[in-house]
């Protein structure tokens, strides 16, 4: 079993939002988790955003550093802000998991509030990512972050964890060009993103 | 528009010129300079030998009136503070059951080698009859306020416990029961009973008790003033013939926190003083001794039982530790941080206390039990036009 890290905190059936267990450390922004939807049927999604808030939204963050205490001192001098800030990731769904059968459509139900996300091995992303059509799922959803950009870091985070897969990314980058044909700006901004000599 | 501000701006420059800006600056120069020579021997003597209790409250100078002192900086290796507040859901007349809600706070910040943060609460509901009245009287809002002072404290005390030293435990507002003061003996021992007991458990593990008071509307020490001042009796103040009448009417009217602006310097607390409150003659001993200390932007009144006041080490780590809080709460004026967090974790929001309403509606309703409110309760929640 992979990585525990995060608890569910929105869910709908296009998009989830989890807290993270470690503050400040969404997972990568592109990456693929999975998130248990009860027995043994989980829900594969790419994170589109993080972001490092107060739990409060009526009490913002405010100042806290000094001159001689900034950074990681912060936390030191201010160990409530551990239980005052909190860290969420947002993620879109792309495919599910039922036993041993994998599918790349949009589960049909959205994962249940406050159950976990988890990390997927490289292992698992080399299974779920060796057919691309969630890169459709993923280019025309409604992403709170540029899609080129959560495009562009699913790409290059898939090709390191398949131990630098040119061949995989190659495909990839094809079926993307493909997707943003309509909008050459956005094309480029993910091709110049994921060459591997950029 | 419900309210006309044209019919009340008039009225505010006129509010400004009733202050008399120069003649007050003129009296609070003279205040300070009592205080600089006021003989503390004649206050203490004053409160001593009278039968008759003064009218109002009078500072009791330990020692000086007029000595500040600065604050040393407590020592390295950290230090780890407990704090406590309140909030309640108190009965609600326009409900057709009676239930209050208690929310105290647990606050315990640690700093040093392993920084640490709980940030908790202690949630009660009072329902039964006993619970909800004193003697066949309900429990009203004043009441009730001592009964959560008295819980607060009891919940403090139980934090305090689990931590270790250097350890200080910060109350919020005042450790004198003013509710109880005009209470009949039964009701005031009622809450004093228990309150007593918490202080003995501080007294008993040694740790320094402090009670922090924002923005203190107090006048002890200015009445200390006017009663070193005085040459007759306070029977006599209205056909006082003094030429020191009007400067003593001035300091009737001051707050301790005015006289003190610019006497005490960010860091630096005044010399300590008993309080001669009454009800304090209730707490088996325990007597409240307070000091006014300058956070930096603000003059706080901090009380404490005489014990932590006697001990030199708990004073100043006590104090040390409100300096320290203040300055961790990075805002100007200043308030303690703990103290911050444990109102922030004892508070009922407005959508809890729906939630409150509607848990309990359900539940009624659930057993076929009737559930409404009153007329005119039900006309505000609907504000037809």
């Amino acid at each position: 079993m992979t990585e525990r890290i995060g608890e569910i905190i929105e869910t709908d059936s296009f998009m989830f939002v989890a807290e993270s267990f470690t503050l400040n450390r969404p997972p990568a922004l592109g990456s693929l988790v999975k998130a248990q939807a009860g027995g043994d049927t989980w829900v594969y999604g790419v994170v589109a955003f993080g972001e490092t808030v107060s739990v409060d939204p009526g009490r913002g963050a405010v100042r806290r550093s000094r001159p001689d205490a900034y950074d990681e001192a912060v936390y030191t001098r201010h160990p409530e802000l551990e239980h005052l800030l909190h860290t969420k990731f947002t993620v879109i769904p792309v495919g599910s998991r039922a036993g041993a059968r994998v599918s790349q459509r949009i589960p049909s139900q959205p994962p249940p509030m406050h159950y976990s996300v988890y990390a997927c091995a490289p292992d698992e992303v080399r299974e779920f990512s060796e057919r691309r059509l969630y890169l459709r799922t993923l280019a025309t959803a409604e992403l709170p972050a540029p899609v080129e950009h959560v495009l562009a870091a699913h790409l290059t985070w898939a090709y390191e964890q398949r131990g630098g897969d040119e061949a995989w990314l190659e495909q990839a980058a094809l079926e993307v060009a493909g997707l943003l044909q309509q909008d050459v700006e956005r094309l480029l901004a993910v091709l110049y993103a994921v060459d591997p000599e950029a | 528009m419900p309210l006309d501000l044209s019919a009340i701006h008039p009225h505010i420059r006129a509010l400004v010129d009733l202050q008399s800006p120069e003649k007050r600056m003129r009296l609070l120069r003279e205040a300070r300079s009592v205080l600089q020579r006021a003989d503390p021997d004649k206050v203490r003597d004053s409160l001593e030998v009278r039968k008759k209790r003064y009218p109002w409250l009078v500072a009791n100078p330990l020692n000086s009136l007029r000595d500040t002192f600065a604050v040393p900086p407590l020592p390295s290796g950290g230090y780890q503070v407990a704090a406590s507040d309140g909030s309640n859901i108190p009965p609600d007349r326009h409900s057709p059951v009676r239930y209050c809600v208690l929310n105290i706070s647990k606050v315990v910040l640690a700093y040093g080698a392993n920084p640490m943060a709980s940030l908790t609460s202690v949630t009660e509901m009072l329902y039964k009859e006993e619970d909800l009245s004193l003697d066949g009287a309900p429990l009203r809002a004043e009441l009730l306020g001592a009964k959560m002072a008295v819980r607060e404290l009891e919940v403090l005390l139980e934090t305090a416990l689990a931590l270790s030293a250097p350890c200080v435990a910060l109350h919020d507002g005042t450790l004198i029961l003013w509710p109880l003061q005009n209470q009949p003996d039964p009701v005031r021992d009622h809450f004093t009973r228990p309150f007593r007991r918490a202080l003995d458990g501080f007294l008993a593990e040694r740790i320094p008790l402090l009670s922090y008071i924002s923005y203190p509307s107090a006048r002890d020490l200015c009445n200390a003033l006017r009663v070193a001042l005085c040459d007759t009796d306070t029977s006599e103040c209205k056909t006082c013939k003094s030429d020191h009448r009007e400067l003593c009417e001035f300091l009737g009217e001051l707050r301790d926190r005015e006289l003190l602006q610019g006497v005490l310097e960010p860091g630096k607390r005044t010399d300590l003083f008993a309080t001669v409150s009454d009800v304090v003659r209730h707490y088996g001993g325990h007597d409240i001794v307070f000091c006014y200390l300058d956070v930096g932007g603000e003059i706080a009144r901090v009380e404490m039982p005489k014990w932590v006041a006697e001990d030199e080490e708990a004073l100043n780590l006590g104090l040390g530790v409100v300096l320290d809080q203040c300055a961790l709460s990075g805002d100007v004026p200043p308030y303690p941080l703990a103290l911050m967090e444990a109102h922030e974790a004892a508070v009922i929001d407005v959508a809890m206390r729906t939630v409150v309403e509607e848990l309990v509606e359900g539940e009624f309703a659930r057993h076929g039990l009737p559930y409404i409110r009153s007329g005119k309760d039900r006309s505000k929640r609907r504000r037809g036009v």
